[in-house]
């Protein structure tokens, strides 16, 4: 499933880019790249959806932004999870978690 | 990064944050691009696939912006910046806009000003509820209050917590530097702030040994006076200045806008020098009702005094009562035909504005064809449709807002005149301030911005609709949804054709019923005939021959025609009487006859034709056969298929006749009808004929009579008023004569003409403007349509037709536009002007000459303003039209 702009829910692809860092601090193309990887291809996530989540994010204050150096001795921004942002993270998680579960006992109990 | 310091950073460090995102999208884009090599692509396509994934770097920054603290508000201020700057560089659009804007809400203000101070305002007082104004009344004239009357209903009245009186006066002053000045200042009982509840700003109030000749000595300046002329002196109170050549102490300054009158300062009224009989009658009257007193207790109070007053004082206040109105409602409009006139001029304003904003509109319309082309390339930068949108109508808001602010000056520039016309026709009470205030500039805004969002909307949709593949691939934008916009105008300029057809149709038919009611200004020629009035005398001989010697003196006058006493000429109301029939059981009230007492020239002088029988003579005296004569509606309805003449009538009256004598008995004379005459309107013009009894003052004459001339020439009238004043002078020497008026002048004055010639006058320069607007408007259509079609018109010119040909099509073109506003504005007209029915006067609402007079004079219009693009359409150079192209 290509994840358009449209078709990811804004609270998900939240909820990627919080899990996507907690791994530790990347720049937007490894986000992206990260993402793809642990939703196993899945969402595929597009700069014109990125960058204005991750700088909504930072703006309230889940995200830290610095410049650094990238693997290939790239300037890059790199994005860090702040406490809040991690606060943030696992509070997302869980109610997440109890969506998936409805959903899917919903799924289950009606087909 | 909290929220705050995010919108901080983002207002403060602008610069800093754009340079930040946009090394981040590069950045991006870098690694995109090493990802992509690294998957084994060259340089150049690896480039490529990244730039398409990436999907446009512009589109991304915008949308980071629209996310960022603050983005609303910056890009609001955005807007409004560039807003202006379009708006100043297409100067020659923006005036036209602001022009026609600032017209259509600048007539709004000026009438809302009016509407409001008389009907809207509240009142400035402390618990107005409570206030009302206690008027005099005789018949359904309102009149002001004597001070025994005054004093009367203090002493006897129970609802009032207080009441109070003032008369204003015109008074001469003297400044300390020696500079003099006419002011007005109103004289004032001394708790008349208190009734009002009203503290003064500085100082105090009057004290109640004020009111005592001698102690009087003092005034309270209002505000504005204090701000005009003692430059809001603070240390003003304890200054002394000469009012009427006696020095007052100034003991206060009231707060701003707390009288409703013009007015310079308040001095004590002392009743021990003001004038005490019954019949002075000169003071405005009102009071604050005691908690919990309803008005209709109030109002049966006072008229049970009144009815006291009546018995006790016959002379003075036979037929005069007292009502009470909430003070509110006193200032207000005096007479429910003026609220009515009021009303449709608010109606016919709102047209004006209504087709100032069509017209704007479509100059929008006509310029969206220019935006059309800066929206496609904002799209395709990552605009969305919803952000052009409100650019343009913060735009167009703009516009509306600019003409709302000149509108305002166009009030306050008319708003002198326009009151000054309002005040003499009866609109407004004399002297009434009218403020051009907070209240009337936020109506002035709030029309604009409604009108702004009304009407600045359908364009800004309409520019913002962009077709991404037309838009940038046309050289012509103008071809892209230039037929439907076309399509919109044609609608819009019909619209306003109607639009001004109605407001033509309704004020033709106004001018036409005006046009009857003054015809209705008898057969005679009002312009020469002179009116006066006097006391003649307290007893019949003495008033008979006073009359008489008037009469004589007038007659002999150079240029006199003839003139004739009467109780009461047209334009006065007439006593309204029960009349009894001889052999006839006595009919009802409601068969009341207009009772005049005349001499044997009335009919004569006043042009009023005898339709059988004979008029007066001096022969009909106290000795010979009482007589009277009636009108032709009196003869008609007292006496259907009969021969009125010979008949007996007498009138019935209840109460003495202290305003009459008679050599015999007052009242209960049998007389005998010698004549009958052409009906006058008595009252109003545009009243009913009314039933009229006429009786010769040579039998009974009142006290109080009009003197009437007919001369010869109206040119004459100054010349034969001077010689008459000297010759009355001599003939009853130390008698207090009336000016001497024109009764045109008079009849000019009353009621039904004033109130009516205001409508007019309002109603025919919206129409004007109305119509003007109209013409621009379509002017500016078809030299559109003329422009957009050049090419076209280039084509079938290089195929041979004429320029008289393409002439007569654009010309065609407009006529059909013109053809369909007539079609249309007629049936909108009609469901229109029923709404004004109540003053149409001897004209149908359907009048044929009206429609096609107004027909005649739309369509002259419409020619002479699509003759400019016409002819220009005529004049296409085929071979510059192909080639431009």
């Amino acid at each position: 499933m290509a994840a358009s702009k449209g078709g990811l829910l804004q609270g998900t692809l939240d909820l990627l880019i919080l899990r996507a860092l907690s791994l530790g601090p990347n720049h937007g193309l490894g986000i992206a790249r990260r993402v793809g990887q642990i939703t196993r291809g899945t969402f595929d996530v597009k700069p014109g959806s990125l960058f204005p989540a991750l700088h909504r994010l930072e703006e309230q204050g889940w995200l830290d932004a610095e410049w650094g150096e990238s693997e290939n001795r790239r300037k890059a921004k790199y994005y860090r999870l702040t406490k809040s942002g991690r606060k943030h993270l696992d509070i997302e998680t869980e109610s997440w978690k109890r969506i998936a579960a409805a959903i899917a006992s919903a799924i289950a109990a009606t087909s | 990064m909290s929220r705050l310091s995010s919108l901080l950073r983002n207002i403060f460090r602008k610069q800093r944050v754009e340079q930040d995102l946009d090394d981040e999208v590069r950045a991006y884009l870098d690694m995109l691009v090493d990802e992509k090599r690294g998957g084994g692509l060259e340089e150049r396509e690896a480039r490529r696939a990244a730039l398409v994934e990436l999907q446009g770097a512009e589109q991304i920054k915008e949308s980071v912006r629209a996310v960022r603290a603050g983005a609303t508000v910056e890009q609001l201020w955005r807007d409004l910046c560039y807003g202006m700057r379009m708006l100043l560089r297409h100067r020659g659009f923006t005036v036209a806009a602001v022009l026609t804007l600032a017209l259509g809400i600048g007539a709004n203000t000026a009438i809302f000003s009016i509407v409001d101070t008389t009907v809207f305002r509240p009142l400035p007082y402390a618990d107005p509820d409570r206030l009302v104004k206690i008027w005099g009344t005789q018949g359904t004239q309102r009149t002001d209050i004597s001070w025994p009357d005054f004093m009367d209903i203090q002493t006897q009245s129970r609802a009032f917590e207080r009441v109070a009186a003032d008369d204003g006066t015109g008074f001469s002053v003297v400044y300390n530097n020696g500079s003099r000045e006419s002011v007005l200042g109103a004289m004032v009982t001394t708790e008349w702030l208190a009734t009002l509840g009203v503290q003064p700003l500085l100082g105090r109030t009057f004290l109640a040994e004020e009111a005592q000749s001698g102690r009087d000595h003092v005034v309270i300046l209002t505000h504005s006076y204090w701000r005009r002329r003692f430059a809001s002196d603070p240390n003003v109170v304890g200054q002394v200045i000469l009012v009427d050549r006696q020095p007052c102490t100034i003991i206060g300054v009231l707060p701003p806008n707390v009288l409703r009158y013009v007015s310079d300062f308040l001095k004590p009224l002392v009743p021990a020098e003001y004038p005490t009989e019954r019949g002075h009658r000169d003071l405005d009257v009102f009071g604050r009702l005691r908690p919990h007193v309803t008005l209709e207790q109030a109002r049966a109070e006072v008229d049970t005094i009144a009815a006291r007053l009546e018995r006790e004082y016959p002379a003075t206040n036979e037929g005069r009562r007292l009502t009470v109105v909430p003070l509110s409602k006193a200032y207000a409009l005096l007479d429910p035909r003026a609220s009515y006139g009021l009303v449709l001029i608010f109606g016919a304003v709102a047209f004006v504005l209504l087709i100032a904003c069509v017209n704007v509109v479509n100059l929008l319309l006509a310029r969206g064809v220019v935006r059309g082309r800066e929206c496609v390339i904002r799209t395709a930068l990552g605009a969305t449709r919803s952000r052009l949108i409100r650019q343009l109508l913060v735009e167009n808001l703009l516009l509306f807002l600019a003409g709302g602010v000149l509108g305002i000056i166009v009030a306050r520039w008319s708003g002198d005149s326009l009151l000054a016309m309002a005040v003499a026709s009866g609109y407004v009470p004399q002297r009434m301030v009218v403020a051009v205030d907070g209240r009337v500039f936020a109506f002035s805004l709030f029309v604009s911005v409604v009108a702004g969002l009304l009407f600045g909307l359908a364009p800004a949709l309409q520019a913002s609709r962009v077709d991404m593949n037309q838009g940038l691939r046309d050289s012509a934008p103008t071809l892209h949804g230039g037929r439907r916009r076309t399509q919109a105008r044609r609608i819009l300029i019909v619209s306003e054709l109607v639009l001004s057809l109605v407001l033509l149709v309704g004020f033709g038919l106004l001018t036409r019923s005006f046009l009857r009611v003054q015809a209705n200004a008898f057969s005679l020629r009002a312009d020469r005939v002179l009116e006066t009035s006097a006391e003649g005398g307290r007893s019949f001989s003495s008033a008979v021959s006073f009359w008489r010697a008037a009469v004589e003196s007038a007659s002999a006058i150079a240029g006199v025609t003839s003139a004739a006493v009467t109780s009461r000429p047209p334009i006065h109301n007439a006593r309204q009487r029960a009349l009894a029939i001889a052999g006839r059981p006595p009919s009802p009230s409601s068969d009341e006859v207009g009772d005049i007492l005349v001499s044997a020239d009335y009919f004569r002088t006043l042009g009023i034709p005898l339709v059988a029988g004979r008029v007066f003579t001096e022969n009909d005296t106290g000795a010979s056969t009482p007589v009277a004569i009636v009108s032709e509606t009196l003869a008609r309805r007292s006496f259907p298929q009969e021969n009125p003449i010979g008949r007996r009538v007498r009138v019935v009256e209840d109460d003495p006749m202290t305003c009459c004598s008679a050599p015999g008995p007052v009242s209960a004379v049998w007389r005998e009808i010698v004549g009958v005459v052409k009906d006058v309107r008595q009252a109003n013009l545009d009243e009913q004929p009314a039933a009229t009894l006429y009786r010769p003052y040579s039998q009974i004459v009142e006290h109080d009579m009009y003197l009437m001339v007919r001369i010869d020439s109206a040119g004459d009238a100054p010349r034969v008023g001077r010689d008459l004043r000297a010759r009355l002078a001599l003939t009853a020497p130390g008698t207090e004569w009336a000016d001497i008026l024109p009764l045109q002048q008079i009849i000019d004055g009353s009621e039904s003409i004033r109130l009516r010639r205001f409508v007019l006058i309002l109603l025919g320069s919206f129409a004007a403007l109305a119509l003007l607007l109209a013409a621009v408007g379509l002017y500016g259509v078809m030299a559109y349509i003329v422009e957009d079609r050049r090419r076209e018109i280039g084509i079938r010119m290089a195929l041979g037709a004429t320029s008289p040909v393409v002439l007569r099509q654009v010309l065609g073109e407009a006529m059909r536009l013109a053809l369909t506003a007539l079609v249309v504005g007629a049936v909108a007209a009609q469901l229109v002007t029923r709404l004004i029915s109540k003053m149409l006067f001897g004209v149908s609402s359907m009048d044929a000459v009206t429609y096609l007079a107004v027909w005649v004079l739309l369509t002259a219009v419409a020619l002479l303003a699509t003759y400019l693009p016409a002819r220009r359409a005529a004049q296409v150079d085929p071979i510059l039209a192909l080639r431009e192209s």
